[in-house]
């Protein structure tokens, strides 16, 4: 332990699993690139502010519905304050996709899955389908007629592609697992590794923008850090 | 609750093409944020080197 460590460890003896999997990391993502001070100035359009909207739906998707998970079907069907949590937690969704989309399209036009940023784009629509899945098991806990009537609809076309036993939609209990631990759970660890992913690649630039465009070279390079 | 299983929706059809006024507003909803989003300038940074 002599001296500091420059910022992506690159001076530091490394001997061990843990030592290598940190060097990786910080080659990967040094924390300049994780929590980057500035952006470039091609970022200075509304069309980039939809993937951050939707990371805010989303939080308030989940603190809503953790408040209805906590406190139940029988809080969130009589009283008014559970009336309202529930309409939260709906109309957060409703947004959440609604901001999703407009998101998807503007990175569809960008062709932003250009520069290595392939994988960027597939995790966002693995995140659009576990998303449209766990919107669904919503459905089915209203508890009312329209909840059976939306599992009764599905459950042929489920049991048809072979997934009817591990994904009963109507088993109510096996559909709170899904909705309340199974599908959040996979919905938020495929959007960190997406944001992740962005932060590692930087914001795709622009169409005409050229390779050794300064503000595509030195996109996130205040330290001069490894790209 | 009751009101949500009991109504039928609004549906609004041009030949065979039918739609349900909420899928309506909320696709034409997108279509005016993602026109907005290109058009309106973006604000100025406080601080910009």
């Amino acid at each position: 332990m002599s001296g500091p460590l420059a910022p992506d460890g690159q001076d530091e003896e490394v001997y061990t699993w843990t030592g290598r999997v940190r060097r990786w990391l910080l080659r990967r993502l040094p924390p300049q690139k994780l929590l980057p001070q500035d952006q470039p100035s091609y970022v200075s359009s509304w069309i980039y502010a939809f993937g951050m909207a939707s990371l805010a739906a989303f939080a308030v998707v989940i603190l809503s519905g953790l408040v209805l998970s906590l406190n139940g079907p029988a809080w969130y069907h009589v009283s008014s304050l559970g009336h309202f949590t529930n309409s939260v937690h709906l109309w957060s969704v409703e947004l959440f996709f609604l901001l999703m989309v407009v998101h998807l399209w503007g990175k569809y036009w960008m062709a932003a899955w250009r520069g290595g940023r392939v994988l960027t784009w597939i995790t966002g629509v693995i995140a659009f389908a576990v998303s449209i899945a766990a919107a669904f098991t919503g459905y089915l806990l209203q508890t009312n007629f329209d909840s059976q009537w939306i599992a009764f609809e599905g459950k042929d076309a489920l049991n048809a592609v072979g997934i009817g036993a591990w994904f009963n939609v109507a088993d109510l209990g096996q559909m709170f697992t899904w909705h309340i631990v199974l599908l959040p759970i996979g919905v938020g660890a495929i959007v960190v590794l997406h944001v992740l992913l962005v932060r590692v690649h930087g914001v795709v630039p622009p169409i005409d923008a050229t390779e050794e465009d300064d503000q595509v070279v030195h996109a996130y390079n205040e330290s001069e850090g490894p790209r | 609750m009751d009101i949500v299983a009991s109504a039928p929706g609004i549906y609004l059809g041009w030949g065979a093409f039918t739609i349900q006024l909420g899928n309506l507003i909320v696709i034409v909803v997108m279509l005016v944020l993602f026109a907005l989003a290109l058009l309106l300038p973006f604000p100025k940074a406080r601080r910009r080197r």
